[in-house]
């Protein structure tokens, strides 16, 4: 087996979002609360949206996972905050194309979960929420 | 004491790469002995069995035959046709919850399972008393993960159709006190499955002695191929229990309108049956009876009580399950890591455990974590290999602090 690379899967950026995670906290009052879930290892989150005229006023979110889910979700909340819709189904697919095939972007703290592609068992950690909010966002669109 | 280091030996995995394989509940490694058989019989002896009269085909039913056998005598059954192959537990119990208890469950009755079953026996009773309006009850457990036997005889009763029990918790290591809870099942008349996929390995299994009705495990978790177990059966049950799945095999004598079903235990085995899987079963069992088995239950212990006591000198480390009869299956949490970091840390340091909730949610429920890392034993493995371990949790916590 070739050697893999903790520290590429385990970025610093990843590390510190998962120790200090962006709005964690519960918002039960929140437009829509979006559930995530995976059954293999008993992760889950709640994301809280505020929505308005199509955009994102404010983001939260709280549950638990490990380093990798956690500090993907708390990416995802603190970029979605005052962003479009449509803005936002252009970053879910950015993302993911980041964590499924290394597409490269721009923006650092995306491209720190590329590192995933190293560790394919571990993919999942890193979509959880952001595969749940795709689902949301295309129910929304139907 | 066994002789690890020879042990290892026999089990070719270890001699090409480094590692420290901890998930014995999971799957054991192979020993050579057991690869070797299943080459064989594909390189020279292969042939479906039960059906043809030419040479290969008669002796490859033999070696079939002589395997079920073995297994007779491996657990102690009173006749080789209380024996039947199976894929492996989970069809073994799918097997006994429709063919013998699904005719006799009426609405009202109840079945009794442990909060400590694997999923495999917990779902087909608990689906099969949904749809037939009967009642699932659970056996609690305490704080250390032991069966609350002073509630046992509260929870028996005269509705009472079934008890389903793991001999030993895959997720906790507990060893439940089987011959106990047969004798009061009995009181009752109600039949008694025994979930023996994780103590066949390491314990001798003597079913007249725990007089249970049915008992089940796989082979792949006692060195033996993927997709072979055994279901075993008092043969008075199996003689009056239906076929569960029909076809070729199982049949005495067949027109277009009907057919009359063999005597058990072809009755059971529809289609062409796992005959290498069976083959290889044959000789994982010659493998364990060549052991002093005595020796490997003292040196499970061993690795048991090494591995709790320097877990526990770990700030932040819990152990989840601490029965006073417990084999050598450790789980734990760590304080601020999450299992699946924790595990992918140490897999890449060439140590295989497992992270999850083991296929035991309502029992993680009850601990209310969402998982635990667990460390299983066997054989092969050794003191050393615990102190990597604790060495490697050191320098993990290093990396996520």
């Amino acid at each position: 087996m070739a050697a893999r690379d903790l520290k590429s899967l385990y970025k610093e950026v990843i590390l510190r979002h998962d120790r200090e995670p962006f709005h964690y906290q519960k918002m039960e009052a929140a437009d829509f609360v979006i559930e995530a879930y995976n059954p293999l290892c008993g992760d889950q989150f709640q994301l809280f949206l505020f929505i308005e005229n199509e955009a994102v006023k404010q983001a939260f979110f709280h549950g638990y996972g490990c380093a990798i889910s956690k500090a993907a979700t708390s990416v995802l909340v603190k970029k979605l905050t005052g962003m479009s819709l449509a803005k936002i189904r252009q970053l879910v697919a950015t993302y993911q194309g980041v964590v499924r095939t290394g597409q490269a972007t721009d923006d650092a703290e995306l491209a720190a979960f590329a590192g995933a592609q190293q560790f394919p068992e571990r993919m999942d950690c890193a979509l959880l929420t952001w595969a749940a909010l795709d689902d949301f966002l295309q129910q929304a669109n139907s | 004491m066994i002789d690890t280091n020879a042990i290892r030996q026999d089990f070719p995995i270890f001699s090409g790469q480094q590692l420290v394989y901890l998930d014995n509940a999971a799957t054991t490694q192979k020993p050579a002995s057991v690869i070797r058989a299943v080459h064989d019989f594909y390189t020279a002896k292969n042939a479906t069995v039960r059906r043809s009269v030419y040479p290969l085909a008669a002796s490859a039913t033999q070696a079939y035959e002589q395997v079920r056998t073995e297994v007779q005598h491996f657990i102690g059954a009173v006749s080789p046709r209380e024996i039947i192959f199976t894929s492996g537990v989970t069809e073994g119990i799918n097997l006994v919850a429709q063919s013998f208890l699904a005719p006799r469950l009426k609405p009202g009755d109840e079945v009794l399972v442990s909060m400590m079953e694997h999923h495999a026996n917990l779902i087909p009773w608990q689906q099969l008393c949904r749809q037939c309006g009967a009642h699932l009850r659970v056996i609690p457990i305490n704080e250390q993960g032991e069966l609350r036997m002073d509630l046992l005889p509260e929870l028996l009763n005269a509705r009472t159709r079934m008890l389903a029990i793991a001999q030993v918790s895959n997720s906790l290591g507990t060893i439940n006190p089987i011959a106990a809870i047969v004798q009061l099942a009995r009181r009752y008349k109600v039949p008694v499955l025994v979930d023996a996929a994780q103590s066949v390995a390491h314990y001798p299994l003597d079913v007249q002695a725990l007089d249970c009705d049915f008992l089940v495990f796989s082979g792949h978790k006692m060195f033996a191929p993927s997709g072979v177990g055994i279901l075993y059966g008092k043969a008075a049950h199996l003689a009056q229990m239906p076929p569960w799945q029909t076809g070729g095999e199982m049949i005495q004598s067949v027109t277009l309108e009907t057919a009359r079903f063999a005597e058990p235990p072809a009755r059971f085995e529809a289609g062409t049956p796992n005959v290498e899987g069976a083959i290889g079963l044959g000789a994982a069992i010659n493998y364990l009876n060549a052991l002093d088995r005595k020796a490997v239950a003292a040196h499970l212990e061993a690795l048991r009580l090494h591995a709790t006591e320097r877990l526990l000198a770990i700030a932040g480390i819990r152990i989840i399950g601490t029965a006073a009869q417990k084999t050598a299956i450790v789980s734990f949490t760590m304080a601020g890591i999450h299992p699946h970091d924790a595990a992918t840390f140490l897999g890449e340091a060439g140590i295989a455990l497992r992270a999850g909730h083991h296929c035991t949610q309502p029992l993680m429920d009850f601990f209310q974590i969402p998982g635990t890392l667990r460390a299983s034993f066997t054989i092969y493995n050794t003191i050393e290999e615990i102190d990597y371990l604790i060495e490697t949790i050191g320098a993990a916590r290093r990396f996520f602090s």
